[in-house]
């Protein structure tokens, strides 16, 4: 159960997504520690059905809720509730068809940099995109990682050349 | 639940949840239970055209049965010529993920609009007035961000072994 066995298995099942969220603040630098992977996902059928089957061989099932009910992890589900925030065998994962402030997988996908870590190599939003997502979640909780992200780019104007 | 919780769980929108409410003369209390019941009045009145008054009588007694029942006949035509089957377990999957997404995610805003930094502050100066530790994050910036990866999970596995390990009464009391 880790951030790295989810996002190897990600990977290996060449399901086509970003990372966003306190993962990816987590890389930029951010010191909050969060306990779930946030991926915004391509919804193109190919992908989802990959992502579909990926979560059903993890057992998802909905975060929160009680346990027990009928719950189907396929392509139908994606189309019913397209944003999950799931708890599975590898750990907690919020799947999202759409990011507040920054739009969907194709928009995630041009506001991503590519990083390699836990010898895999995936995307991730950039810091500008995450603030303009925490910007648009207005969540009182989000404030501190808010006021951090906008420290963090200040910094990373400051050092354009190191790799923050 | 809050009012924007309950009609993501119940995958309404809120004119609907208020406006359907009054028209049973029915007086919301906001939990789960009546968001799955509302939420099965409002996909029998949107993708069968039921009326909401027969849509809440079948939302009732459907409820009532087996949740993993698969085929629930409903008689569409007085003569029963006309019938739909309602697949109640996928109604229970996709009230269970919509319920999830609402509890986790459509937490309270903060009132009024998004906030946009004073673009005369200087962040780094906005974030240490506001208790975050500066001196840590720049410590962080100096590892890779593969590093910073490997360190979250590390401390995320941390997190999570303490939850274990506390009653479970008090697990909220970390992270």
């Amino acid at each position: 159960m880790s951030f790295a066995t989810m996002l190897q298995g990600l990977t290996a099942a060449d399901v086509r997504f970003v990372v966003v969220g306190g993962v990816a603040a987590a890389a930029h630098g951010s010191q909050h520690v969060t306990n779930d992977l946030d991926i915004c996902y391509d919804d193109a059928a190919d992908s989802v059905r990959r992502l579909a089957s990926l979560l059903a061989s993890w057992h998802a099932y909905p975060r929160g809720v009680e346990s027990g009910l009928p719950f189907f992890m396929d392509e139908r589900q994606f189309r019913a509730q397209p944003t999950m925030t799931l708890t599975t065998q590898e750990g907690d994962i919020d799947v999202l068809r759409h990011v507040a402030g920054v739009g969907d997988y194709t928009h995630a996908f041009e506001h991503s940099i590519e990083v390699d870590a836990f010898d895999v190599r995936f995307r991730l939003l950039d810091l500008p995109a995450l603030i303009a997502a925490k910007r648009a979640a207005n969540r009182p909780k989000d404030l501190a990682h808010l006021l951090e992200l906008e420290a963090l780019l200040a910094l990373q104007r400051e050092s354009p050349g190191e790799a923050i | 639940m809050t009012r924007s919780q309950f009609a993501l769980a119940a995958r309404a929108d809120e004119k609907w949840v208020e406006n359907t409410a009054r028209t049973l003369g029915h007086r919301l209390r906001y939990s789960v239970d009546e968001a799955r019941w509302l939420g099965l009045v409002h996909v029998l009145t949107r993708d069968l055209g039921m009326s909401i008054q027969r849509a809440s009588t079948i939302a009732t007694a459907a409820l009532q049965l087996d949740p993993a029942t698969r085929a629930l006949r409903l008689r569409l035509s007085e003569r029963g010529e006309a019938s739909v089957a309602l697949d109640l377990a996928r109604y229970h999957s996709a009230f269970a993920a919509a319920l999830s997404a609402a509890l986790n995610l459509g937490g309270p805003r903060r009132a009024g609009r998004p906030t946009h930094p004073d673009r005369r502050d200087d962040p780094v100066a906005v974030a240490t007035e506001h208790g975050i530790d500066m001196s840590l994050v720049r410590s962080g910036l100096r590892r890779t961000r593969a590093e910073r990866l490997r360190q979250l999970d590390a401390n995320a596995a941390f997190l999570r072994s303490v939850r274990r390990a506390m009653p479970s009464g008090r697990q909220g009391d970390v992270g």
